[in-house]
């Protein structure tokens, strides 16, 4: 788990730093830094995958054994802070947590967008001797092709010096090992540190995709669309009991009595989503787009392959008001038990108002600053009279009303 | 026009999976099988008194209308003489409020249908003034589902409701309910 992040100079991010909890809900205007948030944790997911900077930035397109990896919004040349004070190098600071192991860790990086290339990285891990590797001042010059970190091998003496390609982060390439020059269980713990990061899920279904058949038969992870939406259904209800859990949400969101769901299978055994309601068989080009995008987010909570992180932007969309609690139940009930970290953001009062008291530490408001543009995020609890005057004005007033951000 | 009745729990979290459905079928036991049912969700109730509160100060002016109105609070906080001042008050603005408070707790009646699973008699369990925390809780932890909506509270209530006659027969509170409100349909 991802227990705090620290942003500097990141598009908006000119400097933010959060404490993130299992559910974390980000609210705020447009253009106000929550969707740069959930870039910078992609940012962290290419790291995680030993990609190039360039190739984080402006994307990467398929090889023999990767996937597309879409670029980040604006790529290179937007990723750095614009305001009053222009910068050219983004840094990271992430503290997290192995969940199987509980050991903690800490990884900074900061590196150059436009030349693509590392300025400093440090790796710290809990037990593992602290420090495993990081940058001494005077080792590395801006003109040098490589880049040299020192490592803590845990040997007495001075820590030794390795060298890395330069236009990528350090972590994926120490992570593949070399027995001759650092151990293989310094090698191991960044690689699960380098897995947890690349292991994100951005869930983002369309009711087009949803609607498909599904290329793959059976699947244990849906795609950001919704790419094999149906494969994974088909998954998710061959086991009776998860396919019980997974139909009760569905049986909250129907007016009319769910009895079941399946998919129907297409002339070649490809599946396609259906509902049956009275024993009518309901299938997924005749659902409405919000059931089959809760449907779709329901189901992401129940993949056999769930991710460390799944993010989610503008949840809400598509799903009517009255049913906003059931998706706070949904999100509430899989972080508390589930070891996937959830990240989503909305506009809706409605949903903020079904949020708990304990569940504002972990809801963010974002907004720009008013003089330097950059974007500022702070969880409720720590905007000024917010503790006091939430006991006395419903929070869905304070948000729509535009209190919050008066008062951040 | 179909029925229209406005389910008020004291908490609509958890025990609307439990009242929803129940209240669903009475009606239709009852001749009302498209009966309207409809739990308010603003304001949220954080309790039996917050509850009280909104049925007389807020709930009127936005469901006044509503052919009835039903509380279902649970029994350690909601007396019978509480409860029938609370229906009598209202009555001056109109409205149709029936009380019925679970024995003990709205849990209970989840897990009538469930009785055979659970060790003890079910006239001694009910006496149990930590029901939900003692009996509910350990019983849901190991026969619901977690991951399933109100932790398996839904599953429970629905097959609980196989066996509605059954359900009435070992919660006498809801027979007196489904009287009642049958008189008023007529």
């Amino acid at each position: 788990m991802i227990e705090r992040i620290s942003i500097k100079r990141f598009k908006s991010l000119f400097n933010v730093e959060i404490a993130l909890g299992r559910l974390n809900v980000f609210i705020g205007t447009n253009a106000s830094g929550k969707s740069n948030f959930l870039d910078a944790l992609r940012l962290l997911q290419g790291i995680g995958h030993g990609f190039t900077f360039h190739e984080i930035l402006d994307g990467k397109p398929k090889g023999a054994a990767t996937e597309v990896w879409e670029g980040i919004r604006g790529g290179s040349t937007k990723a750095t802070f614009a305001g009053p004070t222009p910068a050219d190098d983004i840094e990271l600071i992430v503290d997290g947590n192995l969940d199987r192991s509980g050991e903690s860790w800490r990884y900074f990086i900061t590196f150059s967008a436009s030349e693509g290339r590392l300025r400093d990285e440090v790796l710290q891990v809990s037990g593992h001797g602290n420090v495993i590797f990081l940058t001494e001042p005077g080792d590395n010059t801006p003109s040098d092709p490589a880049f040299t970190v020192r490592y803590y091998s845990g040997k007495p003496g001075r820590p030794s010096p390795l060298s890395f390609e330069r236009n990528r982060p350090v972590l994926g390439q120490f992570a593949r090992g070399d027995a001759a020059r650092w151990s293989a269980d310094h090698a191991a713990i960044a690689a699960k540190i380098a897995r947890q990061l690349a292991d994100m899920q951005r869930i983002d279904p369309t009711p087009a995709e949803l609607r498909k058949y599904s290329v793959a038969h059976e699947s244990r992870r849906m795609g950001e669309r919704g790419e094999n939406f149906a494969a994974l259904i088909k998954t998710i209800t061959a086991d009776p009991k998860t396919k019980e859990a997974y139909l009760s949400w569905l049986r909250e969101l129907r007016p009319h009595e769910v009895d079941d769901v399946g998919v129907l299978t297409g002339a070649v055994g490809e599946p396609m989503f259906k509902l049956t309601e009275g024993k009518i068989e309901q299938p997924a080009p005749v659902l409405s787009d919000g059931t089959l995008r809760f449907a779709a987010i329901a189901a992401a909570f129940f993949q056999p392959d769930m991710p460390q992180l799944i993010t989610i932007e503008e949840i809400e969309n598509g799903i009517h008001a009255s049913r906003l609690r059931l998706l706070v139940e949904l999100l509430r009930s899989r972080a508390a038990q589930g070891n996937t970290q959830i990240l989503v953001t909305t506009h809706s009062p409605i949903l903020l108002a079904w949020l708990t008291a304990e569940e504002h530490a972990t809801t963010f408001f974002c907004k720009r600053h008013e003089e330097h543009g950059d974007s500022i995020i702070k969880p409720l609890t720590e905007i000024e009279h917010f503790k006091d005057i939430v006991q006395r004005q419903p929070i869905a007033d304070l948000f729509a009303e535009g209190w919050l951000e008066a008062a951040l | 026009m179909s029925f229209r009745v406005l389910l008020i729990p004291e908490d609509q979290t958890q025990n609307g999976y439990i009242l929803k459905p129940l209240v669903g079928r009475m009606l239709a036991e009852l001749g009302k099988p498209n009966a309207n049912v409809h739990m308010p969700t603003d304001p949220r109730f954080t309790g039996y008194d917050h509850a009280c509160r909104a049925i007389v100060e807020q709930l009127p002016a936005r469901y006044g209308h509503f052919d009835l109105w039903l509380f279902l609070p649970d029994a350690d906080r909601g007396t019978d003489v509480e409860l029938g001042a609370l229906e009598n008050k209202i009555r001056g603005q109109g409205i149709n409020l029936f009380c019925c408070a679970a024995d003990p707790e709205v849990e209970a009646w989840a897990l009538a249908g469930h009785r055979d699973k659970i060790p003890g008699s079910w006239a001694e369990l009910k006496l149990n003034p930590r029901f939900k925390e003692e009996v509910f809780t350990p019983f849901l932890a190991e026969h619901g589902d977690l991951r399933a909506a109100g932790g398996g509270r839904e599953r429970l209530m629905r097959e609980t409701l196989a066996n509605y006659r059954g359900l009435l027969a070992v919660c006498p509170e809801l027979t007196k309910l489904e009287q009642r409100v049958q008189e008023f349909i007529g």
